[in-house]
């Protein structure tokens, strides 16, 4: 899509999100989408060794790109966000799939340790296997999508609670309980290993 | 996945959430008591409750690693929101000191920062000194180790004030009392001499108990410094646009008369539920031209939705009867467009809506039709005239085109209907911006040809005639060639078929024929209908300066088929011929030097053509207003002598101009703009800054693909010259895609002539070469 298109669309995709949420959303992904793996691609390929890639910021930054400094209503800004950050976990997984794969010739492998040096971030917290994180995601969809929409929400995009609340339509503590919960739930899950691949393949 | 999967995990997550409360000694019993004996349950829980223990920043810390940070003697707690500046955070004194929290505002990485910590250092004296309840206070500020500057100020606890007035449904009583604070918050500020800046319902908070609290005083001055830099992206810029007011926009000095009509927005807003500007109904360029350019509807008569007025406890019929007469005014007043003519203070602004509670007169009154007509035609002289002078022509009884003719005899019945159409094109035109005028003279014109069409003067084909004429010249006028074309050939056909073709009028129309062609990259037959137009002129005679203008018309013509030493002779011909008349003397030796210059240009001959391009620009200063089309063309033509010389920084000024001036006289979809952007695109390559000249040719090929056929010359010109600047730009895959349009065109035309064509096919076979390899 040529830019002058592409700003035409997500500028009237955007006034129908604001006048009626959804729908326009799912449109508005494979723009976002490109616009994010552009934006990840061009600071990915300025790498330097321990660089860190900064989901949040691009995230942001795709937004300002795309519809430059108009005042969006609250909701309808935490529903693109929302899109984005679908859009940035696929990016994210995209990438480090990329990356295992040509480290290890072509099998979908695990690491439990730091897949995408990308995510990591050396002085907080644990760094996060990515790929293993992507499919936890996906199962706990299944048991509870919201839960899973909020991690995806907090965690690829930065969204605060506020943001994350107003996007799903649910109050802050709701929110704040989906988070903490699934949290600990995908802590665990990771810590045991019980990411799939082929049956009786190694774990962590 | 099965249902009792998921009710499975529903009771896991209650208990958890639920023993999460307690303390630690009394989980053990309470899991006990509620797991009735389920063992496997309570171990789940338990164990969960273990992880949360020392789950620390998993997942938290990683996605924003500025959390729990310190900075200075504060910690970062959590993400409150971020902005077009920065992200703000949560912070709290971590010496424990006491419980202070604040928001940080850490600015964005890629912002300004030359000078800025000096900036800030001197501001923050005056910034730190504004204590007022209604201000947010700023408290510190400095730089992290990385170097990235921040702020710190009172942190407020509070919504945006229009959802905060939203979610309670308040009416406008209270959405006014609230506003009347802000008045005197933003009074305050300017007593000491601070500017706000970027006022908007975004910086402005309100507490749960109701207490409004301005925020981001100030701060726009620190980050932005003072001198506009033409080269910056609309996306970077800093100021929200919508808000703006219009010599800000322009670049102007931001004063309190700017916050006054920032003000005025954010109140528009606060009662009509919309902004009187939309940036989602424009482009950024456009929205600035809207405010620059536009007097809104009145908060009473714009598009007021169901919901909005709901949640000012209205229904949209009532809100506008509250809104209309006194609230209108006072908004309409603080959103003038000129800074005199608005409220003299955040003050006086309020005081009126004082009056207006207390039923008293107010000061604002309403601007009056007049005085929004007067102002439009003053900015768009140019336009006007030539639009309507050729429809009044007509208006004014039928043959009013022919120079000197004689009028014919015409039936009054046909006469009638021309008058009757053309008062209702004239009735239908809208007068409040000069995009809706083009816009709606263009349908206007479409609307006419339809009636003729449809058999409107069958009955009297003479009048047809000039009607199609005056239809031609103003499309001509509004730039747009084809169309003008069209009418041209439909009335020399039917003067033809009349007449014969020997007559004055068909002279005219000749003239008039060549130059439509000329416009439409048609050189070939234009010079053919040229060369008749002037002979027959010649031989009916008393039409000296529409043969001149044919012969001027003539050169371009020629040097656009490359015959520079004819388009010499037509050139010098016209002027010889305007040295012995009198008259329109001087402006048309403008247009006749603009020719020769662009004809040395064309062949090769750039340093003789400079002088005469600068004599006919320096003619045209004196003689023109400065929104004339023929303005456009002589700096054009200065600059392209300037380009073919090498000195680009001398051209680029020179089309950037001419550039504005056309995209104030024409609509955004007329091809003489896509011309334009061509001109100036090219120049900003040669400069080396092809990612500045890609919108613009994105813009020209959007406009060419609407007007031109599709294997035209200004298409495959477009493509050409896009896909160049984009390969350049590093934007490959768009870059081939648009390349290979364009040769393939070429193909097509059997046009081997295009000087771009050698350089794109290189390109595409590098290109696919490269592309193949990294996959």
């Amino acid at each position: 899509m040529g830019r002058i298109d592409r700003a035409g669309e997500v500028t009237r995709l955007f006034a129908e999100l604001e006048r009626d949420g959804t729908p326009a959303a799912e449109r508005l992904f494979p723009i976002v989408y490109e616009e994010l793996r552009d934006l990840a691609e061009s600071q990915l390929r300025r790498e330097r060794p321990g660089h860190t890639l900064q989901p949040t910021a691009l995230v942001h930054e795709a937004y300002l790109k795309l519809f430059g400094q108009q005042e969006a209503r609250f909701e309808s800004r935490s529903h693109f966000l929302a899109v984005a950050a679908t859009a940035m976990r696929r990016v994210l997984v995209r990438h480090a799939e990329k990356r295992a794969s040509l480290k290890r010739g072509g099998e979908r492998e695990r690491r439990s340790v730091d897949t995408a040096p990308e995510m990591a971030a050396p002085d907080h917290g644990e760094p996060v296997d990515l790929l293993a994180l992507d499919e936890l995601l996906q199962r706990l969809a299944q048991l509870d999508e919201r839960k899973a929409k909020v991690v995806e929400m907090r965690y690829f995009a930065g969204l605060s609670v506020e943001e994350t609340a107003a996007a799903l339509q649910v109050s802050p503590a709701t929110v704040k309980r989906d988070w903490d919960f699934a949290r600990v739930w995908l802590l665990r899950e990771l810590r045991s290993g019980r990411t799939g691949g082929p049956p009786g393949a190694p774990g962590g | 996945m099965s249902d009792r999967d998921r009710d499975r995990l529903r009771n896991v997550e209650e208990l958890f959430a639920a023993a999460k409360e307690l303390p630690r000694e009394r989980r053990a019993a309470f899991l006990a008591g509620r797991c009735g004996g389920d063992e496997p349950l309570q171990a789940e829980v338990a164990t969960l409750l273990d992880l949360e223990e020392g789950a620390g920043g998993f997942l938290e810390r990683a996605a924003d690693p500025w959390i729990g940070r310190r900075i200075d003697r504060w910690r970062l707690l959590e993400r409150l929101g971020a902005g077009g500046m920065g992200v703000v955070y949560l912070a709290a004194r971590d010496d424990g000191a006491y419980e202070q929290k604040v928001a940080i505002k850490l600015l964005k990485q890629g912002v300004e920062h030359d000078g800025l910590l000096e900036r800030f250092r001197r501001e923050r004296q005056v910034l730190a000194g504004l204590v007022h309840p209604h201000i947010a206070r700023l408290i510190d500020g400095g730089a992290t180790p990385e170097n990235i500057p921040y702020f710190v100020m009172e942190h407020v606890d509070g919504t945006r004030l229009d959802r905060w007035c939203d979610e309670r449904r308040l009416p406008l009583d209270r959405r006014l009392a609230l506003f009347r604070d802000i008045c005197a918050a933003v009074h305050y500020s300017h007593q000491n001499l601070v500017v706000h800046r970027d006022l908007k319902p975004g910086n402005v908070l309100v507490t749960d108990q109701g207490v409004v609290k301005l925020v981001d005083f100030g701060i726009s001055k620190v980050i932005e410094p003072l001198r506009p830099d033409s080269r910056t992206q609309t996306f970077e810029r800093r100021l929200t646009p919508e808000y703006a007011s219009p010599e800000v926009v322009r670049g102007g000095p931001v004063t309190t008369a700017s916050d006054v009509f920032s003000l005025g927005v954010v109140l528009y807003e606060l009662l009509a539920g919309t902004r009187p500007w939309k940036a989602a109904e424009h482009s950024p360029t456009d929205l600035e031209r809207a405010i620059c350019e536009t007097v809104p509807s009145r908060p009473s008569a714009c598009a007021i939705q169901p919901a909005a007025a709901a949640a000012r406890r209205h229904d949209p019929r009532g809100l506008r009867r509250a809104l209309r007469g006194d609230l209108d005014a006072i908004v309409m007043t603080a959103i003038a467009a000129e800074p005199e003519r608005r409220y003299a203070s955040a003050e006086q602004m309020a005081a009126d809506l004082e009056h207006h509670r207390a039923h008293e007169p107010i000061r604002a009154r309403p601007p009056g039709a007049g005085y929004m007509l007067a102002k439009y035609v003053r900015r768009h002289r140019a336009l006007v005239a030539a639009a309507v002078v050729a429809l009044l022509a007509l208006f004014a009884g039928g043959a009013g085109l022919l120079a000197g003719a004689a009028q014919a005899r015409r039936e009054a019945a046909s006469t009638q209907r021309v008058n009757r159409l053309l008062q209702e094109m004239l009735v239908r035109l809208e007068p409040t911006s000069a995009r809706g005028f083009a816009q709606s003279l263009l349908s206007q014109l479409h609307y006419a040809n339809g009636e003729l069409r449809s058999g409107l003067l069958r009955d009297d084909p003479d009048i047809e005639v000039d009607l199609r004429v005056a239809l031609g010249r103003v499309y001509g006028a509004l730039g747009y060639a084809g169309w003008a074309r069209l009418q041209f050939e439909l009335a020399l056909a039917m003067e033809r078929r009349m007449h014969g073709g020997r007559s004055a009028r068909a002279a005219l129309v000749m003239r008039w024929l060549g130059w439509a062609l000329h416009h439409s990259a048609e050189n070939e037959r234009a010079v053919g209908h040229l060369r008749a137009a002037i002979a027959l002129a010649d031989e009916v005679g008393g039409m000296e300066q529409d043969a001149r203008a044919a012969l001027s018309d003539l050169g371009l013509a020629l040097t656009g088929l490359g015959r520079f030493d004819e388009a010499d002779a037509a050139l010098q011909e016209a002027l010889a011929r305007l040295r012995g008349s009198d008259g329109d003397e001087a402006r048309g030796a403008a247009g006749i030097h603009t020719g020769i210059a662009l004809n040395l240009i064309a062949r090769g001959d750039a340093a003789a053509a400079e002088p005469v391009a600068r004599k006919a620009l320096a003619m045209c200063e004196k003689l023109l207003p400065e929104t004339d089309p023929r303005f456009a063309i002589a700096l054009d033509t200065l600059a392209r002598a300037h380009r073919a010389r090498g000195e680009i920084d001398l051209a680029e000024p020179l089309l950037e101009r001419s550039l504005e001036i056309r995209r104030e006289l024409f609509d955004p979809r007329s091809p003489v703009l896509a011309w334009s952007l061509s001109l100036l695109a090219e120049v900003q390559v040669a400069a080396g800054r092809p990612s500045e000249a890609v919108p613009l040719l994105e813009e020209a090929l959007a406009i060419r693909r609407e007007h031109y056929d599709a294997d035209s010359q200004p298409r495959m010109h477009s493509l050409l010259q896009l896909g160049l600047a984009q390969l350049d730009a590093g934007e490959r895959a768009e870059a081939l895609a648009h390349l290979r349009e364009g040769v393939a065109i070429a193909a097509r035309r059997g046009d081997e002539a295009e000087p771009m064509l050698r350089r794109a096919r290189e390109e595409i076979a590098r290109l696919r070469d490269a592309l193949a390899a990294e996959e």
